[in-house]
């Protein structure tokens, strides 16, 4: 058996009505677990090829209503546990639901990856066309990969230069290895933890982009609350009006996910539907605050209004409390009118959440000033969209993240004095994340590296 | 009937001793051909075995039952390990060795060998029939017109094939060191349809001792109380041997002059040569036009043996016409008067494209015919030897029934060699690396016998004596390693002055010698004063259980990779494929694919130009 467990998008990349994502290893099962609250109460049995309905969990909030079904090995399409997902089509949902179950344990499955378990397992049983399928989705995938990368001439030349690092310092510590007697300069240890330290700033900046490029494509689910009259409704309609325009509509959905994505800035929001919100807040000793905070949890991002023309009442403490432990914005409204909030209060708000912008929303005032907050929150500031390398996709935010660790790890190797042959083995895995190829393609042109560059030999 | 024999082996290089030698200790009749008894295991090139991977090669041969250690640590002049401070992995043995005592010592053991003849004799030619769809090798003839039966042959004719040696402009068909080349036999097995290559190397001039002024010279000792290679080897003994030391010299601005103003007179410049030379090897005329602005190049002053006041000069091979190389060498510190007994020359030679060969060394369109070492595109002794042993090996597993040896890359150098091989091919001599095996962690040299000599049991070779002595060292060493779990070292001040000597963080509390191991700041060595309850143990299995507790977690690592990819390695290719016939793969891996043929998906998915979509392409096609 694999050891390790892999996932996948398994439909076709873009906008579709149903998307899945499959899971294949021993930790399909937990991964699923971990991942999917059933609906309805008790015990969910996750029978095998049983279908459950449910939500995706991603740090308590939920991304997406799906369905899961586990397969049990062998009577599953790779002969191993194999769990399948299937959530909303979007582009953004889906690479949701991905990154969560990566997150949760799952390795990124290669090309043909599936298949190839499949086969090994001697479970391929499908039938002519769907074999053919398989091949095209596999050929297409590394096309895609392709053209994306061309078309991003900046990430492609970011990662050669990475590579070239990468292989740079391997070679430079085999070389000394391999040629012991020669007069090699010897690669000093504050060199290497230099050298790691710059290309660790580089990747920490890759991921960046990603964080950057994901509110800029693909949008922050947003959550906009307040009491009554906080001015929620004019928040919304000065982030929908003529400067931030509406992007899209989502018109004749029955889920009270998403109404409208707008623009702040560079950063597009996805707004929420702030009056289920309120309504709860309004029923809020009836029904409950439980029920208020995973509405609001389902937020990525919560604009908290207040109103400081009025003194604060309990309404006002709920929501930030709810608030405090998210990653949020405080907007203290109606600062041209007189002043009715507590200076205690706006203490409370400072020490709760940590931006606050003052605004009145209804002469304009404040709305630079959340643009400016929003780009700094994802990372707009730091990457420029233009300029920069920007990864756009999960599996490349995967790689990198993986070569981060991989080279964090290598670094502490050094730190604690290990010795070249082992600070290189990180080195060469975090080389094999970046390149997405098979390790041993690496020794081969570290073997190159050593040659073009160094005069070695008897 | 004298004249037919289950194996022939032609060649007695490293490669041919290894292949006879395993053969006839696996119980077969055998007959190792060479062109001169007297250059039996000769070491044309520098005086010394082992080196980086080469060394690992080398314990690896020793660990499945091959001979080249053991002989080597009879003939230590100088031992060194390289490497020290770079990581236990990567530690490397390398001896200096006396070349005339080798080949005397290898000629005594071949001849003392039951089932082997050595006969001198030139192979000429060879037959072959059609069994099948395959041809089948059946008998070698000789120069002197004899013809010998055989079922199985394995070709091990090193830099002797079409050898032609080259000094300036002047060029010679001529074997290594004067000897004949072997002219016959590329024209028959080109007739039998097998590809050959033109490869190229070099060797350096030979000096005579006293004409060398050593007190300009840096000196250079070997290591005190080293190891030996083989298991045979008491390793209290071999820590006694005298040693001689070797010197180390440079060239200078002068030497690169003469060099660039004669570069045009050199043969590989010239346009006389037409082999492909090794890069990790050039000639110092190669490394003078490529790196250009090194001021100096250092050069290693090597005895050739006890009784002999030759000198080798490793680092200054070169194919330059004799005048400019005596210039070359007086222009050297120390080297003023030298004396040159021989001088430095180029030599081509025939050699096979390794991917027509099976990963047994096996043709894959000539039943029964092997090749190992330099004639299968490598270079050096020791990656000549471990081939020739692999191929004895599966001669002999095929003619007594039974499956092939087939050495997984993560199972040692000798895998990662002959997988490189049989899968890539090499445009050029190869030499073995340390970087050239992705498992590096798991291939260390102290653990070559862990790794392979049960395979070499499994296999035959591994005698009781070497089989017990194997399972002595693994239990003492488990023991120890059990040892160190529970014997517990106390803080002290004594103790942590030296942990904040060596940059570590100090104890507290009383902590198990194992944990403190595992750093790599200690060992063994610096905590023996602290570690009382040590019991009298061979300090080759304390560096074994030192190693293995630094090592663990990387190992374990390592092993999930191995685990991950072994499904595929394991999942056979049929041998009758035409990939041109499978739909949905990619022209350029098709070709590839017919070209390698490879035995497994695992073999398959490194040779270069297929990807992982045609390797999906291929398990669907297998399915059907």
């Amino acid at each position: 058996m694999f050891n390790d467990t892999i996932s996948a998008i398994s439909t076709a990349k873009g906008k579709g009505g149903v998307a899945m994502i499959r899971i294949s290893g021993a930790d399909a099962l937990s991964i699923l677990k971990r991942v999917f609250l059933p609906f309805g109460k008790g015990e969910c049995p996750f029978e095998p090829r049983k279908c459950y309905y449910g939500r995706i969990i991603r740090d308590g909030v939920s991304i997406d209503d799906v369905t899961a079904t586990y397969f049990k090995a062998p009577a599953s399409y790779t002969g191993e546990d194999v769990c399948e997902i299937c959530c909303h089509g979007g582009l953004y949902v889906t690479q949701a639901v991905l990154e969560v179950v990566l997150s949760n344990g799952a390795r990124m499955a290669n090309a043909g990856e599936f298949t190839r378990r499949a086969y090994i397992n001697g479970k391929l049983t499908l039938t002519r066309a769907e074999a053919v399928g398989l091949v095209i989705d596999a050929t297409n995938d590394a096309q895609l990969r392709l053209s994306a990368s061309l078309q991003r001439g900046t990430l492609t030349k970011k990662l050669d230069a990475l590579k070239g690092e990468y292989l740079d310092l391997i070679a430079r510590a085999y070389v000394v290895v391999d040629y012991p007697d020669e007069e090699l300069p010897r690669l000093e240890r504050d060199e290497m933890r230099e050298r790691l330290e710059k290309i660790l700033f580089e990747l920490e900046k890759l991921k960046t982009s990603h964080r950057a490029s994901r509110a800029v494509c693909e949008g922050i689910t947003t959550a906009i609350v307040g009491r009554p009259n906080a001015g929620k409704s004019s928040l919304y309609n000065a982030l929908s009006g003529e400067d931030l325009a509406i992007v899209t509509d989502i018109a004749g959905t029955t889920r009270d996910v998403i109404e409208h994505s707008v623009s702040v800035g560079d950063v597009t929001l996805r707004l929420f539907d702030t009056a289920g919100i309120r309504e709860t807040l309004d029923t809020v000793e009836k029904i409950g605050v439980d029920r208020a905070k995973q509405k609001l949890d389902e937020a990525e991002l919560v604009l908290c209004v207040f109103d400081a023309s009025e003194a604060e009442n309990d309404e006002d403490a709920l929501i930030l409390s709810l608030a405090q432990d998210k990653s949020a914005i405080a907007i203290i409204n109606k600062t041209d009118a007189e002043r009715g909030m507590s200076e205690a209060f706006e203490k409370q708000i400072k020490e709760k959440i940590s931006r606050v912008i003052y605004m009145s929303v209804r002469d304009g005032q404040g709305l630079d000033e959340l643009a400016r907050t929003l780009a700094q929150m994802y990372a707009l500031d730091e990457i420029s969209l233009s300029n920069d390398a920007v990864i756009l996709g999960a599996r490349q935010a995967s790689s990198v993240s993986l070569a981060l660790e991989k080279t964090s790890e290598a670094m502490a190797l050094l730190r604690i004095g290990e010795s070249p042959d082992i600070v290189c083995f990180a080195l060469e895995e975090a080389l094999a994340s970046i390149e997405q190829i098979d390790a041993r393609g690496i020794s081969e042109q570290i073997v190159d590296q050593i040659f073009s560059r160094f005069c070695v030999g008897k | 009937m004298r004249n037919k024999t289950r194996i022939a082996v032609v060649g007695a290089g490293h490669a041919g001793i290894e292949a006879a030698l395993a053969s006839a200790r696996m119980g077969l009749d055998t007959i190792l051909f060479t062109m001169s008894l007297d250059a039996i295991a000769n070491l044309p090139c520098n005086p010394s075995i082992g080196g980086t991977a080469k060394g690992h090669l080398v314990y690896e041969i020793d660990a499945l039952g091959g001979q080249m250690g053991k002989s080597a640590d009879l003939v230590t002049l100088q031992a060194r390990t390289l490497n020290l401070g770079k990581g236990a992995a990567v530690h490397s043995k390398r001896i200096q060795a006396d070349r005339l005592k080798y080949r005397s010592i290898m000629k005594g053991v071949l001849e003392s060998t039951p089932n082997l003849r050595i006969i001198q004799a030139e192979i000429v030619d060879l037959e072959t029939r059609l069994e099948g769809d395959l041809r089948k090798i059946v008998a070698l003839i000789t120069r002197l017109g004899e013809r010998y039966e055989v079922d199985c042959a394995i070709l091990c004719t090193g830099t002797y094939l079409n050898g032609t040696v080259h000094t300036g402009n002047i060029c010679y068909a001529s074997g290594p060191d004067s000897l004949m080349s072997a002219t016959f036999l590329t024209d028959a097995l080109r007739r039998e349809g097998v590809s050959m290559m033109r490869f190229k190397t070099g060797t350096p001039a030979r000096i005579h001792a006293d004409s060398i002024d050593y007190s300009k010279l840096e000196i250079q000792l070997g290591d005190e109380g080293a190891l030996p290679f083989s298991w045979q080897t008491d390793e209290d003994e071999y820590a006694k041997i005298p040693q001689i030391p070797c010197y180390i010299a440079y060239t200078n601005a002068r030497t690169h002059q003469i060099i660039t103003e004669n570069i045009k007179r050199s043969a590989l410049y010239s346009g006389n040569i037409h082999g492909t030379g090794p890069r990790y090897c050039p000639s110092i005329e190669d490394k003078i036009v490529r790196f250009a602005d090194k001021p100096r190049h250092q050069l290693f002053v090597e005895p050739m043996g006890s009784d002999t006041k030759e000198i080798y000069l490793q680092g200054f091979s070169t194919s330059m016409p004799i005048d400019v190389q005596t210039e070359m060498v007086h222009s050297l510190e120390g080297f003023e008067n030298a004396q040159i007994m021989r001088y430095a020359y180029a030599i081509e030679y025939d050699c096979t494209d390794p991917q027509e060969l099976l990963p047994t060394l096996e043709y894959k369109k000539i039943s029964g015919l092997y090749g190992a070492g330099q004639f299968n595109g490598t270079s050096g002794y020791e990656e000549a030897g471990a081939q020739g042993l692999v191929a004895g090996i599966n001669a002999s597993l095929k003619l007594l029934g039974r499956e092939p040896l087939i050495l997984p890359r993560s199972s040692s150098y000798i895998g990662t060699l002959i997988d490189d091989l049989v899968t890539k091919g090499t445009n050029e001599p190869y030499r073995m690396m340390t970087s050239r095996s992705e498992y590096r962690l798991l291939l260390r040299q102290d653990n070559a016998d862990y790794r392979l000599t049960p395979i070499g049991r499994e296999v035959g070779l591994v005698g009781d004596a070497q089989w017990e002595h194997y399972l002595l060292k693994r239990e003492m060493v488990e023991r120890e390693i059990e040892r160190t779990r529970h014997t517990v070292i106390r803080p002290s001040e004594e103790l942590n002055e030296m942990l904040r000597a060596l940059e570590t963080s100090e104890i507290t509390v009383p902590t198990p010698l194992y944990d403190l191991l595992k750093r790599p700041q200690l060992d063994y060595e610096n905590l023996a004063k602290f570690d009382t309850s040590r019991p009298e143990i061979k300090k080759s299995l304390l560096f074994v259980a030192q190693t293995e507790i630094k090592y663990e977690g990387y190992v374990k690592k390592q092993m999930l990779e191995v685990a991950r990819n072994e499904r595929l390695e394991q999942k056979p290719l049929p041998q009758d494929l035409d990939y041109t016939q499978i739909q949905g793969l990619r022209i350029e891996a098709q070709q590839k694919l017919n070209k390698v043929k490879p035995l497994t998906l695992g073999q398959a998915s490194r040779i270069s130009g297929v990807s992982p979509a045609d390797i999906s392409v291929l398990l669907i096609y297998l399915e059907h």
